[in-house]
């Protein structure tokens, strides 16, 4: 009988599974050799990261923008149906922090408006606690851009994805 | 297969921060399956180094804008699929008549490995790939070879669940043909 595409395809052939047995066996000398030049390759790698002016008790201090990043994000990722695509950040001549623009995708359903409210609430809140110095929405600016709705795992997990290539 | 890998979502933690110790953690954890799957889509091992190289490398300055929402391993081996077309195309670019990807042929192996496997199944089964159609090749090679899910290969191929599935069946129907004699 033969399988239909439409439906999961069974275990392959005997001979497949072979061959692909002996293919998973077959190139690690090749990753060997290539190990190191991997590594070297990623070691000469940089990301671009500029520094944000903040304050403590003792002064100013510096910090990465690549680490302001990824707080801004992860406390993004804290609000319920929301996830954090990217954020960007702006500084003025003296670093000090001019905008955040954050990408976050929304769940299915949810109020986009009120959604990307409290992303820019909570993006403000990360920088402040971060930087030492009070980030306000009407001083910073904070744009949120909502470049995708995902259905929510949780609730839903038959969906299939249709990601687009680059 | 579905369940994100926790020391990998640790490693990207810290390498987001800065720590590339924790960024060569990853490339000896996925690099030698990455590199596998490059070389049987390239069968050349100066342009599998330098895709894999690259891949790595994007996927380090790119570290700030993974979310986590694939895994690491899926998001990696995206980065390198498209590694892996351009360089096809670009190839395919040198030629000058009209070239549909889906026949696209990979140049020669390494010729050590190329020698080593020479007249036994492994070479038929490198031939019969090559004359798959390139989403074909992939979808089997990240089934069937790297144990990955329709769902995580549709994510890496830009492909629906539906047309991974459906490659995949093609591709056991091509390769099945082609390798008849060593059954």
């Amino acid at each position: 009988m033969e399988m239909s595409p439409e439906r999961d395809l069974g275990p392959p052939s005997d001979l497949l599974a072979r061959a692909a047995g002996e293919l998973r066996q077959l190139t690690d000398d090749g990753w060997v050799r290539a190990e190191q030049g991997v590594l070297d390759r990623v070691a000469r790698a940089l990301r671009s990261a500029r520094p944000v002016r903040g304050r403590h008790e003792g002064g100013d201090f510096f910090l990465s923008s690549t680490v302001l990043c990824a707080q801004v994000g992860t406390r993004v990722d804290l609000i319920p149906g929301v996830r954090a695509s990217s954020v960007r950040i702006v500084t003025d001549d003296v670093d000090h922090l001019d905008a955040v623009t954050l990408t976050v995708s929304v769940a299915y359903g949810q109020a986009i408006a009120d959604v990307g409210s409290r992303a820019r609430g909570e993006a403000a809140a990360a920088a402040t606690a971060a930087l030492g110095v009070q980030v306000r929405t009407d001083q910073v600016t904070v744009d949120v851009l909502v470049e995708d709705v995902f259905v929510d795992e949780a609730r839903d997990d038959g969906g299939a994805d249709d990601a687009g290539e680059d | 297969m579905g369940v994100p890998d926790p020391a990998d979502a640790e490693l990207v933690r810290r390498a987001r921060n800065g720590e590339k110790v924790a960024f060569e953690e990853i490339v000896r954890r996925h690099g030698p399956a990455m590199y596998r799957f490059g070389l049987r889509m390239l069968r050349d091992e100066h342009a599998v180094r330098d895709c894999v190289q690259e891949a790595f490398a994007s996927a380090w300055e790119a570290l700030d804008q993974y979310r986590g929402d694939a895994a690491v391993k899926t998001w990696l081996f995206s980065i390198l699929a498209n590694k892996v077309r351009r360089y096809l195309r670009s190839q395919a670019r040198s030629v000058p008549t009209e070239i549909d990807e889906g026949v696209i042929h990979s140049p020669a192996q390494h010729e050590p490995e190329r020698r080593a496997i020479a007249g036994t199944m492994m070479a038929a089964l490198e031939e019969a790939l090559d004359e798959l159609p390139l989403a074909q090749r992939a979808c089997w090679i990240l089934y069937e070879v790297e144990g990955l899910s329709y769902r995580r290969i549709a994510q890496i191929q830009g492909m629906s669940v539906d047309a991974v599935r459906g490659a995949i069946y093609r591709a056991r129907q091509g390769l099945e043909r082609r390798l008849e004699a060593w059954r």
